[in-house]
């Protein structure tokens, strides 16, 4: 294939592209600037590929607590479901990062769950781990039958400090479906990271994804869920933790395409030292969508002088028969709460490490699954202590 | 209905001021299109002073070489080449009313500005076109050593003050708008307020759009010195023609240490212009600028009212309203650049979309890294009338400081079934309580305003609603 790329991403495997839609997508795109609304405030230039290799994970697939997967669902490698890439998102509309992804990827998660299965009290587990330096480029694609209600964590770590990661997620939640989705950031401190996810919901199904975002010095991320059927939810539940000079873009786009569908985004941003993070949501109500009910709301703690956090939270609203709400708030924690546990003997640190965990637990409860929770809780509190400076 | 809303409804859709003179009386009319000629014969024509001619050169050069914006509206039918860059309705400043050409007088007559006078308002500015024709002061403002002039006759009298301060809030590198109005400004008002004078009764001025394919460049520079206060009101109504229409107006306010600045606007253009607007103050020490805005007309409104906190204690508030009906876009907001600490802001927008109208919110917030101790808070509430209408909110919030209390809220909705339910089963018919309802919603805007501006919006309001609930 004769790769006219009118970009200037060098990238190893493109001259033997995986997927040719993707392909051809990525060659009809010219390279993101600066200039570009989308990329404003977080420079494309970071985030270029230039020459790297596509490096495969190790992954290991199985249960949370390394229980047995149970009957009627598929868990194994990306290339079991190769037929079923782009079936979420057209491939005529993705981003550089998702075509780019789509035509280099290597490794990532194949899920397909049949109708009717509960993971109950229990959760899924994937770990991708990216050893040697390159580009990873992961891609899952995750199908949740109907009926079924399913909690999947999949968690990213690397050692390359300089990686640039592309992760792409296609999600299809069917009808009457309820899908638990825990998507963990923990590359390393000094990667820099495009994750896309795009999930599909059907009729009365619910979508419940968090997003954890602790460590890599630049995310730029984007998220984005079609309601397509009536009675469907979206949730997006966020927690990031920047520290040093890290760099957090999140893009939150909830499309209404019927009505009597709800979608309710909640991000919670806590920032030390020069941390910076971007939020930028959108709540899309086509119009007849009638009967929508959209929330977003994004919280930010700032606990250094020269952290910085920019808020979007944007409505698009068509029809009029509507609740959409939004919210953005900013505020240190509160210094009246800091002091009374300082007068009840706690030290600085520890005042601040229980006010920090208490900002993100009203998060993380919301997801309502105790075994995630008390994971994400031990993978978190060594990233806690760092960025709160336990060891200052 | 009352007999009120019957005589409404006589009235119909048809534009309130839908009147234009017949035969156009102009001293001079430049010719279409922008070329440097034509702004070194404005300047001529005004006997400007050489550096006022550069920085319009300076500015045109900024205008060409400014892409047209491609955030917020479509301004792509905008054809600058088929635009009148100056008129001029009659040879200088009139000091009385009986000076005022007939056929002029009898458009104003109409637009109500002799009533207003008869109300002992204030200095009455009335903008014919490009160019100041009428104006006059009280007395007791000039005893008060209050100036409040057309911007024209600012730059004649006082070359050292607007030398000073034009442009320095809104520079031509601004935005391309900022840049052509620069090149090619045209009356608008020019007010000092003295230290510690408080000017009770709100200064004036009416503005019209009159000949066809007439662009309007109004400039305004408002200093209010130490300790003064003052109420500035600018109401905008404009007849009715076929085809697009540009005003694109720059509004300076500076606001020093301990001064108070209000800024009214009813903006109610015809609904086939495009209204490209950049208004900005900024506040010092303990100053409070607000911005009063209400946009019903026009096709197009880009329109973001900034207030920069300079330094320590000043405040920033604004309040607007924006209908869009068929055909319109308000693309209307507030930016709040927080510069300094223990500064505060307020923005409370509302919004109604109907018949196929969009409604935009798009506002910034900014919070330097030095700015501690700041607090802001903005709401924006959105009504949609019908599943035709579109509604967005583009709120933008840049925080970088920690000590700092932002709240931003929103909401988009429809009339709620229980309200008009619970008005519906006290005896009101569905579109008495619809109506009830809007002007409920628009409240917090309409008490702000004087009496007549209050009454005349009402009745403007009323006109609007009609189409849907008549």
């Amino acid at each position: 294939m004769s790769a006219t790329l009118q970009i200037p991403v060098q990238v190893q495997g493109l001259e033997s592209p995986k997927h040719k839609g993707a392909f051809e997508r990525l060659s009809s795109l010219t390279f993101p600037t600066y200039r570009d609304e989308v990329w404003r405030r977080t420079d494309p230039e970071n985030v270029k590929p230039e020459g790297q290799a596509v490096v495969a994970p190790k992954s290991s697939f199985g249960m949370l607590k390394g229980e047995a997967v149970p009957a009627g669902v598929t868990l194994e490698a990306i290339e079991k479901g190769q037929e079923f890439i782009f079936s979420v998102a057209p491939v005529a509309k993705t981003n550089l990062f998702d075509a780019l992804n789509g035509s280099v990827y290597q490794g990532g998660a194949f899920l397909k769950v049949g109708k009717d299965v509960s993971t109950g009290e229990q959760a899924l587990f994937v770990h991708h781990h990216f050893e040697g330096k390159g580009m990873a480029a992961p891609r899952s694609y995750l199908e949740v039958g109907a009926g079924s209600s399913v909690t999947l964590v999949e968690y990213f770590t690397s050692d390359d400090p300089e990686m640039l990661a592309i992760p792409s997620v296609e999600v299809d939640v069917k009808a009457g479906a309820k899908f638990r989705y825990v998507f963990v950031n923990l590359w390393n401190n000094t990667a820099r990271v495009v994750p896309t996810v795009h999930a599909k919901v059907e009729k009365d199904a619910h979508f419940e994804m968090l997003f954890a975002g602790f460590g890599t010095k630049l995310t730029k991320a984007f998220f984005e869920s079609d309601l397509i059927g009536e009675g469907a939810k979206s949730e997006l539940l966020g927690i990031v933790l920047g520290q040093g000079r890290q760099h957090y873009d999140m893009d939150a786009q909830q499309n209404h395409r019927v009505g009597k569908t709800v979608s309710d985004v909640l991000c919670h941003v806590a920032l030390t030292d020069r941390a910076r993070s971007v939020f930028a949501g959108n709540i899309l109500c086509e119009p007849g969508a009638q009967q929508i009910d959209g929330y977003q709301q994004n919280r930010n703690l700032l606990l250094s002088d020269k952290a910085r956090a920019d808020s979007m939270p944007r409505l698009e609203i068509e029809a009029n028969d509507v609740r959409c709400t939004h919210g953005a708030s900013f505020a240190t924690y509160d210094r009246d709460q800091k002091f009374y546990l300082q007068a009840r003997g706690l030290t600085a640190y520890e005042a601040e490490h229980l006010l920090v965990t208490g900002f993100f637990a009203a998060v993380v409860e919301r997801m309502d699954h105790e075994a995630v929770g008390e994971w994400l809780a031990e993978k978190l509190e060594a990233k806690m202590q760092a960025a709160l400076g336990k060891t200052k | 209905m009352s007999s009120d809303a019957a005589l409404l409804e006589e009235i119909g859709q048809d534009y309130k001021y839908g009147f234009h003179d017949n035969d156009e009386k102009y001293v001079y009319k430049s010719s279409k299109g922008l070329t440097r000629e034509i702004v070194e014969t404005i300047s001529k024509q005004k006997n400007e002073p050489q550096w006022m001619l550069e920085r319009r050169l300076e500015a045109l050069e900024i205008f060409n070489s400014k892409p047209m914006p491609e955030w917020g509206s479509d301004l792509s039918e905008i054809d600058f080449s088929d635009i009148h860059y100056f008129m001029k309705a009659n040879e200088g400043v009139e000091k009385s009313w009986d000076d005022v050409p007939e056929y002029i007088k009898k458009t104003f007559d109409r637009l109500g500005i002799p009533e207003a006078e008869r109300k002992f308002l204030a200095g009455v500015s009335a903008q014919y076109d490009s160019e100041v024709v009428y104006h006059s002061i009280r007395e007791d403002l000039e005893k008060l050593g209050v100036i409040f002039l057309d911007m024209d006759s600012g730059l004649k009298e006082y070359p050292e003050i607007v030398q000073k301060y034009f442009g320095t809030i809104i520079p031509s590198i601004d935005n391309k708008f900022a840049a052509l109005n620069t090149a090619v400004w045209s009356g608008g008002s020019f007010i000092v307020v003295p230290a510690g004078v408080k000017v009770e009764i709100p200064l004036q001025a009416y503005f019209r759009i009159n000949a066809q394919n007439m662009g309007q460049f109004e400039r305004t520079l408002i200093i209010a010195q130490p300790g003064s206060s003052v109420h500035y009101i600018e109401g905008c109504t404009a007849p009715i023609y076929a085809s697009d229409s540009l005003h694109s107006a720059v509004v300076e306010l500076i606001a020093e240490e301990g001064s108070t600045i209000r800024y009214t606007t009813i903006q109610n253009w015809s609904n086939n212009v495009f209204n490209l607007v950049t208004k900005r103050a900024y506040a010092y020490k303990n100053a409070t600028v607000e911005w009063i805005d209400g946009n019903l007309g026009s096709k197009i409104t880009m329109k973001y009212p900034a207030v920069h906190l300079m330094e320590e204690g000043a405040r920033g508030e604004v309040l607007s309203i924006a209908y869009a009906g068929k055909g319109q876009h308000q693309d209307a907001g507030a930016k709040m650049v927080h510069l300094a600490p223990n500064t505060a802001s307020t923005v409370l927008s509302k919004s109604i979309s109907r018949d196929g109208g969009r409604t935009s919110y798009r506002g910034l917030v900014k919070v330097a890294p030095d700015a501690h101790n700041v607090r802001v808070n903005v709401r924006c509430d959105a009504l949609l009338l019908d599943d035709k209408s579109r509604s967005d909110t583009y709120p933008y919030m840049e925080i970088d400081n920690k000590d700092v209390q932002v709240g931003h809220e929103a909401t988009v909705s429809k009339i709620g079934d229980e309200q008009l339910f619970y008005l519906m089963s006290r005896g009101l018919s569905e579109n008495d309580a619809i109506a009830m309802i809007v002007n409920g919603f628009f409240e917090p805007f309409i008490k702000e305003l004087p009496m007549e501006y209050a009454v005349e919006l009402n009745r403007l309001i009323q006109l609007e609603m009609e189409g849907s609930i008549g």
